[in-house]
């Protein structure tokens, strides 16, 4: 890789690359930096994770409209509870009144109950009918046989029989706790789970209410059912203030999930919720979706921040969502809007693919359309470059007038190079032509010095030639220096200068060199050497 | 060329590749389909139907993404009223579910092309394992829009614990009845010694029904119930006049209210009546008492062969443009009709299987049923089977109309009847004229409302 990389760079900075290889190259470049700018701008506006953005609207939309409307209904069930209690308190107050009878002489008295289950029928009946609830009811602190093992409470309590629409008007009423006379006289059903009285411990002790005027209840499972429901009641009074009893409302979970609903054909499974905290546990009801694909009822939900999601766990199941608070009376509830954690994970991630897809694309078909421009705007020059060097006078012009310009440019340089090359050919002929002639001029002179210096020997007397070749080997040092220098054609004052002795040595060398060689001038001195060279 | 054409086709496939986040047809337990259902198998205390669909939930169902989610348990008329205005689009009222149980009738209420073919998800083989009569009654135009998932016949039902003070009192050696003759001249003797109601049917029409089959004659003619044969005097005659005299309880509502609170100690009703029979009267002082339940046969009529009706509806599924809907409906349908959870749903609400393997197990091993009151109803189921004739209930255009009505006039005629008896015998009228001329006169008064 390294030794990739180094190529690479040596074929960047040696400027080996092809034209189309550094346009593709160039152009790539480009391109990758456009993405990577676009992606780090889509990504600083949150447009490359859509799914995410458009959760978040929604379950803040979903958050909003759930939180308004559970206020808005709680409220309006709150005041027909308090309404109730007010018509409770009266109907008990006048039947006291009426039989003389103290709220403590009802307990084992059961006419006196049935009698007040009956006269009480019709303004149970008539909440049940007119307030958006599953059920409606009073409960006293009496009942009809105090000498039960389990302590009981005598009351009326009246639900919705075969709830299936949040519409009840013509749905029928079944009797729940109560006289079963009251419910024959009154023309209704026992409930399957029906009982004669109400177990103490289904409500919280009274105490409960404290300074409030009603009280919202946890959701628990409806005794003797598969059902769960929460209530809304309120406190009976007597006319000295003496609490002796609750009535009020029930909201079953199927109630609750038949009269809200979430629409949302995008996130069929999202849900919401009703929550009670306790301890950061969560318990609750939740609202109809569009799949009916609902959390288990557990009753305890875990939760924990998640950016700016809460995390739920129901169970095995994993739910991100929003939640905010509404306080209904001095009663806090958290309403919250959730959605699968699975489908928000595989919403998020096909929300990523997509763009990743569209990227890709949009990267392929820059690349291609580099390919494509390359080949269009590049060919034509290769092919004129190659023609060009092929024939510089028949090529065909690439159309770019930089490049055609180039190609005028550099034949007519050519051209100058042609012609100077020329002249500097026939100049080497003639320079060739004179130096043949010197060479046969000086072939012609070393063989007229030949025969010269054959002629002169036989002029020269041999005994004194003799006597030369003889005193040359008794010559100084000096002497034969001085002796070569006259044999390499100096004269006197370039022997000085050569060996930077004085004249006048040189003159008594020279005596001493004729009188060892036996001769009288430089010229027989010259001549005895010529004639000693060629031997 | 090449490498741009290659580019191009590999950045297609991968766009294709992509569709799957955008459309997922197939069942996936990553994008569960929820059902709703609407069923009458169970109360509000307990459903075995309920119980079954959680063990769906939990095996099948989280393995093939399908979630049924029960939206009412309810009676079968009210939801034949819900889907009656469901189907005519009732303002306030909500969609038809995707599932629902009810009797044959609702077929033509809802619409025929409204609801799915189950023969189009069962195989021919998947369809003779079930019990053939039952599955020739979900067929309408050739097409299988009711399964047949839970059948019930009836029964007499008896608080024997109650039953055997009021022998003990009476002072005589009080049987169980077996025929209607046996049972309304033993609801007479309990009215003359605790001045109470004995006795209630829960259905008139088909005590009518059975009645008449007995008799040889059909109780629809011309789309409406045929009162005028001899046979339907045979069948009202006895009942009018225990009805009139006193022991034969006409309230509203069914039996198992009265049995509750002891008032009605005897009624005769469907096998999945069992469910809402406690084992223990509450009075009004709320004390409460443990019984015992005795469980036999339907009554014959005098001199007939034994006939009693099989009853229970099936299972309809409305059809749905999201296939994966029917496709789950029919894997939901499948899981419940086999053999074991048939049988596991069934015995624990006092229903008959539809297989015929499940049928064989069942009386194989009826002692093997762990709950005393159970194993009585099917060793009584057992004891009718071969030698009763069972029949169905008759299918026509607005027969669920017509059989409420009846009901509605049987007890309007017989109650207006037992008013005036009181009335006239409190005046010193002879009570045996009066109850004749009363008896008679309920029966040409009952006929009135049907001819013509």
């Amino acid at each position: 890789m390294k030794i990739l990389q180094m190529q690479f760079f040596d074929k960047m900075k040696n400027g080996g690359w092809s034209m189309r290889g550094r346009f593709l190259l160039y152009a790539v470049s480009a391109i990758v930096t456009l993405v990577m700018l676009l992606l780090l701008l889509l990504s600083i506006f949150g447009v490359l994770n859509p799914a995410d953005s458009r959760i978040r609207a929604y379950l803040d939309d979903q958050l909003d409209n759930h939180a308004a409307r559970t206020e808005h209904d709680f409220d309006k069930l709150a005041a027909y509870t308090l309404s109730f209690s007010e018509q409770m308190e009266k109907i008990i107050g006048d039947q006291l009144d009426k039989s003389g009878m103290t709220f403590d002489d009802l307990t084992n008295d059961i006419d006196a109950l049935t009698i007040l289950q009956e006269q009480s029928y019709s303004t149970v009946y008539t909440n049940i009918r007119v307030a958006p609830c599953s059920g409606a009811f009073y409960i006293l602190d009496t009942t009809v046989n105090d000498a039960t093992d389990t302590p009981m409470k005598n009351g009326l309590y009246i639900k919705f029989a075969n709830l299936y629409t949040e519409n009840t008007i013509n749905t029928k009423v079944a009797l729940w706790r109560g006289s079963s006379e009251v419910a024959r006289k009154n023309g209704i059903n026992l409930s399957s789970s029906w009982q004669n009285e109400m177990k103490t411990n289904v409500f919280a002790n009274t105490a409960v209410f404290g300074e409030k005027s009603f009280a919202i209840s946890r959701v628990s499972e409806i005794p003797d059912t598969w059902k769960r429901a929460r209530y809304i009641y309120s406190p009976i009074r007597l006319r000295d203030g003496r609490i002796v009893g609750i009535c009020g409302f029930e909201l079953s979970d199927l109630y609750l999930r038949l009269s809200y609903n979430t629409t949302d054909k995008q996130s069929k499974h999202a849900v919401c919720a009703i929550f009670d905290k306790n301890n950061g546990k969560y318990s609750g009801q939740f609202i109809s979706n569009r799949s009916g694909y609902l959390p288990p009822e557990y009753s305890e939900i875990s939760s924990e921040k998640h950016g700016v999601y809460n995390i739920y766990r129901c169970g095995n199941r994993e739910y991100i969502g929003k939640e905010s608070e509404i306080d209904i009376g001095g009663n806090a509830l958290a309403v919250a809007a959730m959605l699968p954690k699975r489908q928000y994970n595989d919403a998020v991630f096909c929300g990523k693919l997509k763009i990743a897809c569209i990227f890709f694309v949009i990267a392929a078909a820059a690349f291609c359309v580099c390919l494509w421009l390359s080949k269009k705007y590049i060919n034509p020059i290769r092919k004129s470059i190659s023609q060009f060097i092929t024939n510089k006078k028949e090529y065909s012009p690439s159309g770019m007038t930089e490049i055609d310009d180039l190609f005028v440019f550099l034949a007519d340089k050519d051209r100058k190079i042609e012609e100077s090359i020329a002249e500097m050919k026939q100049q080497n002929t003639q320079i060739r032509n004179t130096l043949e002639q010197v060479i046969n001029e000086h072939s012609l002179a070393k063989q007229e010095i030949a025969r010269l210096a054959y002629s002169r020997k036989n002029e020269v007397d041999p005994d004194d030639y003799k006597q030369f070749l003889e005193g040359v080997k008794t010559l100084t040092p000096t002497e034969k220096a001085v002796f070569d220098l006259y044999l390499a054609g100096k004269n006197v004052k370039e022997i000085v200068e050569t060996l930077d002795i004085k004249e006048s040595t040189v003159r008594f060398h020279n005596r001493n060199i004729y009188s060892k060689l036996g001769v009288n001038s430089l010229k027989q001195l010259l001549l005895f050497a010529a004639i000693m060279k060629r031997e | 060329m090449k490498k741009i054409i290659f580019l191009v086709a590999a950045a297609l496939v991968f766009v294709a590749s992509l569709a799957g986040c955008a459309h997922k047809p197939e069942l996936s337990p990553n994008d569960p389909v929820t059902l709703t259902i609407w069923h009458v198998y169970g109360s509000q205390t307990e459903s075995p139907l309920n119980d079954s669909i959680d063990e769906f939930n939990k095996t099948v169902g989280k393995e093939k993404g399908i979630v049924i989610s029960v939206v009412s348990v309810s009676s079968s008329s009210a939801i034949d009223e819900a889907l009656t205005a469901s189907a005519n689009n009732t303002p306030g009222v909500p969609a038809l579910p995707d599932l629902f149980t009810a009797y044959p009738r609702v077929a033509a209420i809802v619409g025929y092309d409204k609801l799915l073919d189950w023969s189009e998800y069962f195989s021919q083989e998947e369809l003779s394992s079930f019990v053939d009569e039952f599955v020739a009654e979900g067929y309408f135009d050739k097409k299988l829009l009711m399964l047949p998932v839970a059948k019930s016949t009836e029964l007499v039902f008896l608080n024997s614990t109650l039953f055997d003070e009021f022998a003990k009192q009476a002072g005589t050696d009080v049987s169980t009845p077996s025929t209607y003759q046996d049972l309304f001249d033993t609801c007479e003797k309990y009215y003359d010694v605790t001045g109470k109601d004995m006795f209630q049917i829960n259905d008139f029409y088909h005590y009518t029904l059975t009645g008449l089959t007995a008799y040889g004659e059909e109780i629809i003619r011309d789309g409406k119930p045929d009162l005028s044969g001899e046979a339907f005097e045979k069948v009202w005659t006895p009942l009018a006049h225990t009805a009139i005299y006193g022991g034969l309880c006409l309230g509203d509502g069914y039996a198992s209210d009265r049995w509750k609170t002891g008032e009605v100690i005897c009624n005769v009703g469907s096998t999945a009546g069992i469910l809402y029979l406690r084992d223990y009267v509450t009075y009004p002082d709320n004390t409460t008492k443990d019984i015992e339940t005795s469980i036999t046969a339907y009554p014959r009529f005098e001199n007939t062969n034994p006939i009693v009706v099989h009853r229970g509806g099936g299972l309809f599924a409305v059809r749905s443009e999201d296939e994966r809907k029917n496709e789950a409906a029919a894997i939901f349908a499948k899981w419940l009709t086999e053999s074991e959870n048939n049988l596991n749903f069934v015995t624990k609400a006092g229903y008959l299987p539809v297989t015929d393997s499940a049928f064989e197990l069942l009386f194989e091993n009826t002692n093997k049923v762990e709950n005393k009151k159970y194993r009585m109803l099917y060793d009584a189921v057992k004891g009718m089977s071969g030698e009763y004739t069972f029949c169905a209930i008759p299918v026509f255009d607005n027969a669920s109309k017509v059989q409420t009505d009846f009901e509605k006039n049987v007890k309007l005629v017989l109650k207006s009847a037992r008013a005036e008896y009181l009335d006239r015998t409190s005046n010193g009228e002879d009570k045996d004229f009066v109850l004749s001329e009363l008896t008679r006169a309920s029966l040409s008064k009952i006929r009135s409302l049907y001819e013509d």
